[in-house]
């Protein structure tokens, strides 16, 4: 998504309108690139309603929109940044966790509730910045990690969080006088906050900043020669992706009104990946949709997408990230026989 | 000035600098020539905080090189090119000059997030520098091309570009001219004479063409095998008998 404008030293052509006509073609090409994907959503947020309203699916795409929310965040991380995340729930847990208790035994707002709930995923993430010293495979693995940690934490701490049982009777959000309730004001809330989101992300990629991601993704040690500081860099990236995860975590609470542990187990680092991983790592724009896609399409397998699925959709996911793929495995495992079969010869 | 002294770097055991000790005036232009293996691309390595001293110092400007990283080096002023040229794929040649004057711009996530006023002069002026440096050495026409799509000639110029995008005090220049055709190579040495004329600039050159060396550099210093060989003029390095032997063959000592 690296926006290349289109101003390097024009062609002279002859006559002053041809000219004229250039440049107006290049002004409306480079308007169209930037609209398009901002237009697609502004039209999906007006026509998914009247097309799903009611409908099975509709439940789906609003959820979709709030995961898209922290998808936004997670393409920066693992797609510009090039980042392993597979444990980003954490930090939507902690804009839950703090929504709920700030609003059902604190008596805090929802506001406040997500001002907290944002400082405490901050936090988090500034607390766990060394884990970004690792690479790849053991980078997934690390952050795999925490989603499995923060299950452990979330059921223990029983006083806090409700343990297993989770907890209920979240108020709906507010903002000022304005309540959000039902279906369809979370689907446009939800997705509003993605077009936001979607827009300010963007300028982040196309900007100094996401250029010295790009260069320590592609060449560390270049970029280096140039100024740029790799682990500053990357650790801006960890915590600057952690805020709109928490913030759709709370947004999730209020629209589920239920929270519990199993909300953000792996299988939810997983949906916030995998979009991503699928989608490229150039668009923020197709990790949107293949999030749309997963939820959906996990409407017409009968089931949601159950346990077993999503550790098999895992183990999958570990073998392509295992430091030669799949295709190293294999051979790793090839090469192993063969000396056992030269060894008993 | 960039200062040397005394200093080693060792590979598991293997010298491949020993006890090196020379210095660059400042504004003038080194050449640092040497048979393959000599520790040149060491040397610049050990300066640019990508290999590790093992004894010894490396100063510019009596501020030591040895321990920083490659960006507090970097931020000091002080840029080079790599023996490849390393440009980052996926990005264009703009694009990738554009990152080498990453120190020239200040904005960060915030203003780039709200395209701030601050934030668009600040894009302007690492755009325009990255243009200028590709205009230097003639890579102009090379902007919107991306990186991988380039001849080994052309990303050479593109790298010695990004190097110069950040206005660098020091440079460190690891055989630019290798891979280049002759018309390449003379455009090469005319654009960075003209460079080096009009910016106030140190320079430490390696190079193997002792053709374009010669057009640019006003001293040479010869290494072999991880120590100097010899300093001097181009003169007096060419009826240098030891050089000879070791680097430069008995025909060019006739010249």
């Amino acid at each position: 998504m690296m926006l290349t404008h289109s101003d390097a030293p024009a062609a002279r052509t002859s006559g002053a309108s041809s000219t004229e006509t250039a440049i107006g073609t290049a002004r409306v090409e480079r308007l169209v690139a930037w609209g398009w994907q901002p237009a697609a959503i502004v039209v999906w947020i007006f026509v998914a309603t009247p097309l799903f309203g009611g409908s099975n699916v509709y439940p789906l795409l609003v959820l979709a929109g709030i995961y898209g929310i922290a998808v936004v965040g997670v393409s920066l991380l693992a797609g510009l940044g090039g980042q392993m995340t597979l444990g980003h729930a954490v930090f939507m847990a902690m804009g839950a966790y703090a929504s709920a208790l700030a609003t059902t035994k604190w008596g805090l707002s929802p506001l406040a509730g997500m001002a907290l709930g944002i400082a405490a995923a901050l936090t988090l993430a500034l607390v766990t910045s060394p884990i970004l010293r690792l690479r790849g495979w053991y980078l997934a693995m690390a952050t795999a990690a925490f989603s499995f940690l923060l299950q452990q934490v979330l059921v223990n701490l029983r006083d806090l969080t409700g343990g297993n049982n989770g907890i209920f009777g979240i108020p709906p959000l507010s903002v000022g006088g304005f309540e959000v309730t039902g279906e369809k004001s979370y689907f446009i809330f939800s997705w509003a906050a993605v077009l936001v989101l979607f827009l300010l992300g963007r300028n982040i990629a196309r900007s100094r900043f996401g250029r010295s991601l790009t260069a320590i993704h592609k060449d560390t040690d270049a970029a280096a020669t140039v100024g740029i500081n790799p682990a500053r860099a990357k650790a801006v990236l960890w915590l600057v992706a952690a805020v709109p995860a928490a913030f759709a975590g709370s947004v999730f609470a209020h629209y589920s009104a239920f929270i519990a542990p199993t909300d953000f187990a792996f299988a939810t680092s997983l949906l916030l990946f995998l979009p991503v991983l699928v989608g490229g790592e150039r668009s923020i724009f197709a990790g949107l949709v293949m999030v749309t896609v997963f939820m959906t399409t996990s409407a017409y397998v009968t089931q949601t997408l159950t346990t077993e699925l999503m550790e098999a959709i895992a183990v999958i996911v570990i073998c392509l990230l295992s430091p030669h793929g799949l295709a190293g495995l294999a051979s790793t495992a090839l090469s192993r026989l063969r000396a056992i079969g030269r060894r008993d010869a | 000035m960039l200062e040397a002294s005394s200093l080693c770097v060792e590979f598991g055991g293997v010298s491949a600098l020993s006890e090196v000790t020379f210095s660059v005036a400042e504004g003038s232009v080194l050449g640092l020539i040497g048979p393959n293996g000599a520790g040149k691309s060491t040397f610049i390595g050990a300066a640019s905080g990508v290999v590790l001293a093992s004894a010894g110092t490396v100063t510019w400007r009596g501020a030591p090189l040895a321990g920083r990283r490659p960006d507090q080096i970097a931020r000091l002023g002080i840029g080079r090119t790599f023996q490849h040229a390393r440009l980052f794929p996926g990005l264009t040649a703009l694009e990738n000059v554009m990152i080498g004057s990453h120190l020239a711009g200040r904005s960060g996530v915030f203003s780039a997030m709200f395209r701030s006023r601050r934030w668009r002069k600040d894009e302007t002026l690492l755009r325009n520098a990255a243009l200028d440096a590709m205009e230097s050495v003639h890579a102009l026409e090379l902007a919107h091309r991306l990186s991988e799509d380039l001849t080994a000639g052309q990303q050479r110029l593109v790298s010695v570009a990004r190097a110069l995008a950040s206005g660098p005090s020091l440079l460190f220049l690891d055989e630019p001219a290798a891979g280049l055709t002759d018309a390449e190579r003379h455009l090469l040495a005319a654009d960075l004479k003209q460079y080096f004329a009009t910016h106030e600039v140190t320079v430490l050159l390696v190079e193997h063409n002792l053709g374009f060396l010669m057009s640019l550099v006003s001293d040479i210093v010869v290494f072999d095998r991880g120590t100097v060989l010899a300093e001097g003029t181009p003169a007096e390095i060419r009826s240098n008998r030891a050089v000879i032997d070791a680097y430069l063959g008995a025909d060019h000592a006739a010249r």
